[in-house]
């Protein structure tokens, strides 16, 4: 068995727990919330480790599918597309969060609503920044 | 930039899909290629000329934009 597998067998045991355990002990009032966050996360792990692990059975059925699939991924026009989606999508949701900032606050929306909003696009840009100059010296 | 890509490919009797593999990129890079609509790295155009024992020159024409 690979790591994949044994990997994806372990996310399923703790995924399939974390639900188990939601239906059966924290049924009370008092876990409202706490349970449908791990039943949340539990059926996320669940569903990524089964996806996971039928993948591996299927590469181990058909190689030339895990082939196709590793083409796929490092085709050089398709990074070069998922690149440029990448950046139109960031330059559109900067967009996006202004307008949220700007409407925040025209409706007086809360200050923690407003501080999300401006946490978020103050982090886009430094992080943007720091990239930027990683690259910039990296190539 | 224009290629001979389609024609050359032709002449050595692959098919989109067997230049694809034989290259280790997708059958639509191919296709692209061949449309002129994508231009390759210089990684895969020389991957190219070697596979078909050519130069580039021979397989890419440069064509220098109008402005």
């Amino acid at each position: 068995m690979n790591r994949k597998k044994i990997f994806s067998s372990l996310g399923s045991i703790i995924g399939l727990s974390m639900i188990l355990i939601t239906f059966f002990f924290m049924q009370d009032i008092r876990f409202d919330r706490v349970s449908s966050i791990i039943l949340g996360i539990g059926a996320g792990i669940l569903g990524l480790s089964i996806g996971t692990f039928l993948g591996e059975i299927l590469d181990e059925e058909n190689p030339t599918r895990k082939v196709a699939m590793e083409i796929e991924i490092n085709d050089e026009r398709n990074i070069n597309i998922r690149e440029k989606a990448a950046l139109k999508t960031n330059s559109i949701m900067t967009y996006f969060l202004s307008l949220a900032i700007i409407i925040s606050t025209l409706i007086g929306a809360s200050k923690s609503v407003l501080f999300i909003f401006i946490f978020l696009l103050i982090s886009k840009i430094i992080i943007q920044y720091i990239y930027l100059n990683k690259y910039t010296e990296l190539l | 930039m224009k290629n001979n890509l389609e024609v050359i490919r032709k002449d050595k009797g692959f098919t989109q899909e067997e230049l694809a593999l034989k290259l280790e990129v997708s059958r639509q890079t191919i296709s692209s290629l061949e449309k002129g609509k994508y231009n390759p790295s210089i990684l895969l155009a020389f991957k190219i000329a070697k596979l078909f024992n050519m130069s580039i020159e021979e397989i890419f024409i440069y064509e220098e934009e109008e402005k």
